[in-house]
């Protein structure tokens, strides 16, 4: 550990030639870098939208959900689209960080850090949706099970129930994971800053970090015991997800492939918007270095085998549908093929099945313009997918009289363009404020390199 | 091994051969009709382990790996074992009315649900099907076989992996072996259906060849593994259970929480029968057990330990393939019989030998590049 304590043994302020070139160069971009009028530009916008989401929210409390286009029999829409769709995103940097470590792919070091921040903010987005669809959110803590003269208990045999502490635990463990291995990271910011406010922030965060023997030994138990507990919190959050279409009766939703079918999913459309944040901040920071174009490839290669999972899943849901013979289920089917939303359905399978076939290709896959043009058809395609599913099975399920179309209001659209802005605002604030590429770990890595290890 | 060895080798699958073949048509002649039902337990459990193998070998192709280099030569003698099994799956298709309600034309004549199927549980359809799955695995395992051949015997370019061939033939793994479960397996209860089946048999197919392969390690290795090697091979094999466990609990909890009639036609017969505790078993052996152990740094890395572990994996699958055909059959009755036996040594036999011959027939290797971490002596 003597290379990467090399940093932050000297307190207060180190000698700045101590500091090693990698660390360097990524904590500059933190403590030493002007702010340019491109990101104050997308900071405007992000805040714009952010104040659209904020708006939305308050108004949709003031008034109810009649301010939505949902509607019996259509009545989870947009809200819990977005739910599904957000929660999925952060599948990726659950992955990134936690699965990868555990099987030693190195790969994952450069982009791990802004992998695992996307997935905090993308949880924490995910799990407004389902408090908001609630109708009278400010009771959303009749879910959990406290003493009341209520005679009120949770049905801990609904898997809305197993949402509520599924969002719940993988959102504190998220955190946990981030902030744990932020804190080395910390430390060198407290360091090498050179102002009083920043050198006290940083310092109270860095929780006394100096990078002791005896430090990095808990670190790396605690690091990896986070990251086993992680890997299956990430697949039960995502079959539970999947449980709270497929436990019920509906057709289109009943199905037992949904669990794995909607890890797969996530996986898909977690990497798509890793590679949607990789391209423009590597070229923004110019962190091309660090990000290389073997790290978009590597995502890329994953990208497309979920990409093929899922596809494999819409086929089997179309075959499972024909070989019940059940009436329901293969009218549930035409209707997704040639019904009212048939053109959901196609251009969810143009973006998530037909355009991902072109990772197959290296010159593709090694092209970050493409790649970042492919990712957001990605996940424009894994929205509509969710907005598929969702609506097709509830809009005409096995009562004819009481089908009824879903029209989204201006409202459902705000929400949705102010839950991006607020994310984007995250992100840009993130990439300021903290270390988007873990130093540590890169200096570890360029040591192992340099000894001649793999 | 020495060239006196592979000739006893090579001794030992012909007389296992003669013996099995005997006792085949033993089978066959005296209880044809009652053979048939343990018959397609036993060949299921095969090619399980030959389909196995060869989506093993497809994905090393595309991860690399040491885990994957050590079992090769196990994998590989499994995948050649197909054809035996594409040759034994020809009697089958031949007494389907034996084993399908479906293919009985007296009751497809009174089921209207039956009829509604028949697009799809058709007798000729089926064995077109069965004759095109074939075709592609062989196909696949034929191109895998040479390359991987060529590779050892250093014709191929160094570092040379088939990529292409292992893209396309995970795919093609992957419908084939779903529509070939639905066909073999889940139409048994031709009322059911569950579209996670044909994840759950392929994935249980990976885990059967892993474990076969690494019980064979265990027997052909005299030296001690790396230990690296061993924990790795154990990180494995505990992600193949898990990945098994989550399947098939997730396919019951949908349909349990639901509780359908035409969806739990297939788990009453299993579990509120006298094959509830065959179920129990399966849980405790091809899961808790298993997992329990796999969690511990030291049984990972304790070689005997693992090769204890995934011989107890392999019969835990086999009484799980024996869980899910044989209570069509036999309701309620759980007892294995004479005629499993007979299936048992007699086509086990027959695949045995397959896989001994293959094995027998890849030495010698070349050296370098065969096996490392396990010694191999004479």
């Amino acid at each position: 550990m003597s290379v990467t304590t090399r940093y932050t043994d000297t307190p207060p302020a180190p000698d700045e030639d101590q500091v090693s070139p990698i660390a360097r160069k990524i904590s500059d971009i933190v403590l030493a870098r002007p702010l340019s009028p491109g990101w104050l530009a997308a900071l405007a916008l992000a805040l714009a939208l952010t104040l659209v989401f904020a708006v939305a929210i308050v108004y949709l409390i003031a008034t109810g959900i009649g301010i939505w286009g949902n509607n019996v029999p259509v009545v989870w829409a947009f809200d819990i689209t977005n739910y599904v769709w957000w929660i999925a995103i952060g599948m990726a940097g659950t992955f990134i960080s936690a699965a990868l470590l555990l099987t030693r792919q190195v790969w994952r070091t450069s982009i791990n850090r802004f992998a695992e921040a996307m997935t905090v903010f993308a949880v924490i987005i995910a799990g407004l949706f389902p408090i908001l669809h609630l109708g009278r959110p400010w009771f959303f803590y009749w879910l959990a099970p406290y003493p009341n003269i209520m005679s009120l208990w949770p049905q801990w045999r609904s898997p809305l129930v197993w949402d509520f502490w599924a969002i719940l635990s993988y959102l504190i463990l998220s955190i946990l994971f981030w902030y744990m291995g932020l804190i080395p990271d910390l430390a060198v910011l407290r360091d090498r800053a050179r102002r009083r406010a920043a050198q006290i922030i940083y310092g109270l965060l860095a929780l006394g970090w100096r990078g002791e023997a005896r430090h990095w030994q808990c670190y790396e138990t605690a690091y990896r015991l986070l990251a086993g507990l992680a890997v299956p919190l990430v697949f039960s959050v995502h079959s539970e997800v999947a449980l709270a279409f497929s436990a019920g009766n509906t057709p289109g939703w009943h199905s037992t492939i949904f669990p794995p079918f909607f890890i797969a999913a996530a996986l898909f459309s977690g990497f798509a918007m890793a590679l949607t944040i990789a391209v423009p901040l590597r070229s923004v920071f110019g962190l091309k270095a660090y990000i290389t174009d073997q790290h978009l490839d590597n995502i890329a290669k994953v990208t497309l085998a979920c990409g093929l999972v899922v596809a494999y899943s819409y086929l089997v849901e179309i075959f499972n549908a024909f070989y019940s013979a059940d009436h329901y289920d293969i009218y549930t089917t035409l209707n997704r093929l040639q019904g009212p939303y048939a053109w959901v359905y196609w251009s969810m399978l143009l973006c998530n099945v037909a355009v991902p076939q072109a990772l197959w290709f290296g010159r593709v896959r090694r092209n970050a313009a493409a790649l970042l043009i492919i990712s957001i058809i990605i996940n424009l395609g894994m929205w509509l997918e969710r907005f598929m599913l969702i609506v097709t099975s509830l809009h005409r399920d096995f009562l004819p009289s009481s089908w009824d179309m879903f029209y989204p209001t201006v409202w459902d659209w705000a929400i949705l363009a102010g839950s991006l802005g607020f994310f984007g605002l995250l992100m840009l604030l993130f990439v300021r404020a903290l270390p988007a590429i873990s130093m540590f770990e890169m200096r570890k890595l360029e040591a192992e390199r340099e000894e001649g290890k793999p | 091994m020495s060239r006196a060895s592979v000739s006893r080798l090579k001794q030992s699958a012909s007389i296992l051969a003669v013996t099995a073949l005997i006792l085949y048509l033993l089978g066959m002649v005296l209880a044809a009709q009652r053979f048939f039902p343990s018959y397609l337990v036993v060949w299921l459990f095969c090619l399980g382990i030959s389909l196995g193998a060869m989506a093993i070998l497809l994905v090393h192709q595309l991860t690399g790996g040491a885990w994957g280099v050590s079992l090769r030569p196990f994998l590989q003698a499994a995948m050649e074992s197909l054809p035996v099994l594409a040759l034994l799956s020809i009697p089958l298709l031949f007494r389907l009315a034996d084993l399908y309600l479906w293919a009985r034309p007296e009751t497809v004549a009174v089921s209207g649900l039956l009829q509604q199927k028949g697009w799809y549980l058709d007798p000729s359809l089926f064995r077109w099907r069965t004759v095109i799955y074939f075709a592609l695995w062989l196909a696949i395992a034929y191109a895998l076989s040479r390359g991987l051949t060529q590779d050892r015997r250093n014709i191929a370019a160094p570092g040379h992996r088939l990529g292409a061939l292992a893209a396309a033939g995970l795919i093609i793994y992957a419908v084939t072996i779903t529509l070939a479960a639905t066909d073999w397996v889940m139409s048994l209860t031709p009322v059911w259906r569950s579209s996670e089946f044909g994840l759950l048999v392929g994935e249980g197919e990976m885990l059967s060849a892993f474990s076969f392969a690494l019980v064979c390690l265990g027997w052909a290795s005299r030296g001690p593994l790396a230990l690296s090697l061993s924990h790795d091979l154990g990180n494995l094999l505990l992600m193949f259970v898990l990945l098994w466990a989550y399947l098939a609990f997730m396919q019951y909890l949908v349909i349990w929480s639901e509780d359908l009639p035409g969806e739990i036609a297939w788990y009453l017969p299993r579990l509120e029968t006298g094959w509830r505790g065959v179920g129990i078993i399966v849980t405790v052996f091809h899961f808790a057990l298993p997992f329990v152990l796999l969690l511990s740094r030291r049984v990972k890395r304790r070689p005997l330990m693992l090769t204890a572990i995934a011989g107890s994996l392999l019969l835990a699958h086999l009484v799980d393939v024996f869980w899910q055909v044989m209570p069509a059959f036999r309701p309620g009755d759980y007892m294995p019989r004479w005629s499993d036996a007979l299936a048992m040594a007699s086509i086990g036999g027959l695949w045995l030998a397959a896989f001994l011959w293959r094995y027998a027939a890849q030495w010698p290797p070349n050296a370098a590049i065969e096996t490392p971490g396990a010694v191999h002596h004479a």
